[in-house]
């Protein structure tokens, strides 16, 4: 999804799941740094590298795509961006299809379930990312977070289907070029996308690349054929789609923060987005690239508060001034849950015969081996155990 | 997000232009390595005239003669590859085209078949131009191969476009019946 979603969209549902403004700047503030926290980020301020949840084109072109390479790439992408909707699909084919057939992202998936149950009880910071995760999962469908010139390719047949407000759709051939320095065009159906790439695994076929920004914004419904779908053509409802994604996220939060007993999978909080339906719909649908101003003026009519655009400096300035303490400032709190929420999710596609993301250590069979990065995530669990039991409660500490 | 349910016909009328497209691309490169090969043997091993015939002919006319009707045989075969493989890629967009260059590719199939047999020949009887031989043999049959899959999804094409109105008909009256969705509302006309 753009910034404007999970910045200024996630504080407004935030504070309508009933978390208070200061809550909420920090739930959506951590939501926007999943897609900000990468290693040329974590290194200067000499944070755990394993606890990136993003790559910068530079450093994506400086990645080798061999196997290593390659599960390091995906083991981020599909932790934070393309969450695997079904680790045992079936599906006839080789095997290396059938693994990245595996990996395709999609809203309601188990990992979904585990990735909200994670963060509950583990801070406003790791509301956030799950947050993240889970908006991703309808923005990113049917891609996955792996190179791949099968699953992420795009070709001449990409329609936009543009609605003439009777209820009727025009359908517009959509062009993607790739020129950095042009922005795209929606007037004109053009967009900017990575160069084409016939090799399977070049990370120009990474993620939605090969479809542009397209699948992140919000107005847009456009039907494509992939190359994996034997000829047959999706649809994608982005306005739909982007406001069952709000309506989900407060549900989230409600379960987060103790009022919903149970987390459901396929369930969204209707009721509370009831009396703005219209007016959340409205910034969906409107046929703009940026939609942070009207998400922001909607977040500050809830609140009465003015919500700060997104600064990363201040809690940079608290966590290398924290020193050997720096596991509990606002950036400690994130890569401890960023490290979790990735080894969690690598775990589980190891666990399913997959290793396209790599192997996974089980700690209690073969001790502490592997990334040093994750111990700390031992480290917290025997802290806790000695300290009586579980921090319970809301999460707002 | 779901797949658009337009029927088999229409799957396959996406399945036939895609393989048209992509054997039209092949022809045209086929035909490109052809004219490649044939100037690299003309250029390489330059064929004498002496004792073709029993006049005495100037070597530079000779070659010239032989050059300028290599060059029409060529440009006839390229001209002749460029056009199925355009109208090929043009079908495969949509646009009508008449089946002249179906007939057209049938020819090229049928030149590129009787052509495999001397090259068999020759790898049979594993003389001097053996591994040459294979090498053509593997690239002719490449070639008949494409120009096969071209011919065949022309004519499956055709006839999937033949039958699509009454079958587009039939899915939109079952979604109507269903209770349309937002999603059955996008189904195209024919272009």
């Amino acid at each position: 999804m753009e910034p404007h979603f999970h910045y200024y969209a996630t504080y407004c549902a935030a504070y309508l799941a009933g978390y208070t403004h200061e809550e909420s700047m920090r739930i959506c503030w951590s939501a926007e740094f999943v897609d900000r926290c990468t290693k040329t980020v974590l290194t200067r301020i000499k944070a755990p590298l394993s606890a990136a949840t993003s790559q910068l084109q530079m450093e994506l072109m400086d990645m080798r795509t061999d196997v290593i390479g390659l599960q390091e790439i995906t083991r981020i992408w599909s932790s934070f961006h393309f969450l695997p909707r079904d680790l045992y699909a079936e599906v006839k084919g080789p095997k290396r299809f059938r693994n990245k057939y595996r990996l395709l992202c999609g809203p309601n998936g188990t990992l979904v379930k585990d990735t909200v149950e994670l963060a509950k009880g583990k801070g406003l910071e790791a509301v956030g990312v799950a947050l993240h995760v889970v908006a991703d999962t309808w923005a990113h469908t049917y891609f996955i977070g792996a190179p791949s010139l099968v699953f992420n390719s795009t070709n001449h047949h990409f329609f936009e289907l543009i609605p003439d407000g009777n209820g009727v759709y025009e359908e517009k051939h959509i062009s993607f070029r790739h020129n950095p320095g042009a922005p795209d065009d929606p007037a004109n159906c053009l967009y900017l996308a990575t160069l084409p790439s016939i090799y399977e695994n070049s990370i120009m076929n990474l993620g939605h690349g090969r479809a542009s920004h397209l699948p992140d914004y919000s107005y847009a419904r456009y039907k494509y054929m992939p190359s994996w779908a034997d000829h047959e053509v999706l649809y994608k409802d982005n306005p739909s789609d982007f406001f069952k994604a709000f309506c989900q996220m407060i549900y989230v939060m409600k379960y987060i923060r103790g009022e919903v007993p149970e987390f459901e999978t396929d369930t969204y909080d209707y009721e509370t987005v009831s009396p703005w339906e219209s007016e959340i719909k409205e910034i969906l649908e409107r046929r703009q690239t940026y939609c942070g101003d009207d998400w922001k003026a909607f977040g500050e009519k809830l609140s009465g508060r003015t919500v700060e655009p997104f600064d990363i400096e201040p809690f940079v300035e608290e966590y290398i001034a924290a020193g050997d303490n720096s596991n509990d400032t606002v950036i400690g709190r994130f890569t401890g849950a960023t490290l979790a929420q990735k080894s969690m999710v690598t775990n589980k596609i190891y666990k399913s015969g997959n290793l396209l993301a790599g192997y996974s250590v089980d700690y209690e069979e073969n001790g502490l081996k592997g990334i040093k990065d994750y111990f700390r995530l031992i480290e917290k669990q025997v802290d806790e155990m000695s300290a009586g039991g579980r921090r319970g409660g809301r999460d707002g500490d | 997000m779901e797949f658009i349910k337009d029927g088999k016909n229409e799957k396959n009328i996406r399945r036939f232009r895609s393989s048209l497209s992509i054997s039209g691309i092949s022809v045209i490169a086929l035909g490109l390595w052809s004219v490649f090969k044939s100037v690299l043997n003309g250029a390489l091993s330059p064929v004498s005239l002496e004792g073709l015939t029993e006049a005495d002919i100037d070597p530079v006319l000779a070659k010239v003669i032989v050059w300028t009707v290599l060059f029409f045989f060529l440009a006839a075969e390229l001209g002749l590859r460029l056009f199925v493989g355009l109208s090929a890629i043009s079908e495969s967009h949509g646009k009508h085209r008449k089946p002249v260059y179906i007939v057209m590719a049938m020819i090229i199939a049928l030149f590129t078949a009787i052509s495999v047999i001397p090259s068999v020949f020759l790898i049979i009887i594993g003389k001097k131009y053996f591994f040459t031989s294979i090498a053509t043999v593997l690239i002719d049959l490449t070639s008949l191969g494409v120009l096969t899959e071209l011919v065949i999804s022309a004519f499956r094409l055709r006839y999937c476009l033949k039958h699509r109105t009454a079958e587009t008909a039939e899915i939109a009256e079952t979604a109507e019946a269903a209770g349309a969705s937002e999603a059955s509302e996008v189904l195209t006309e024919e272009r």
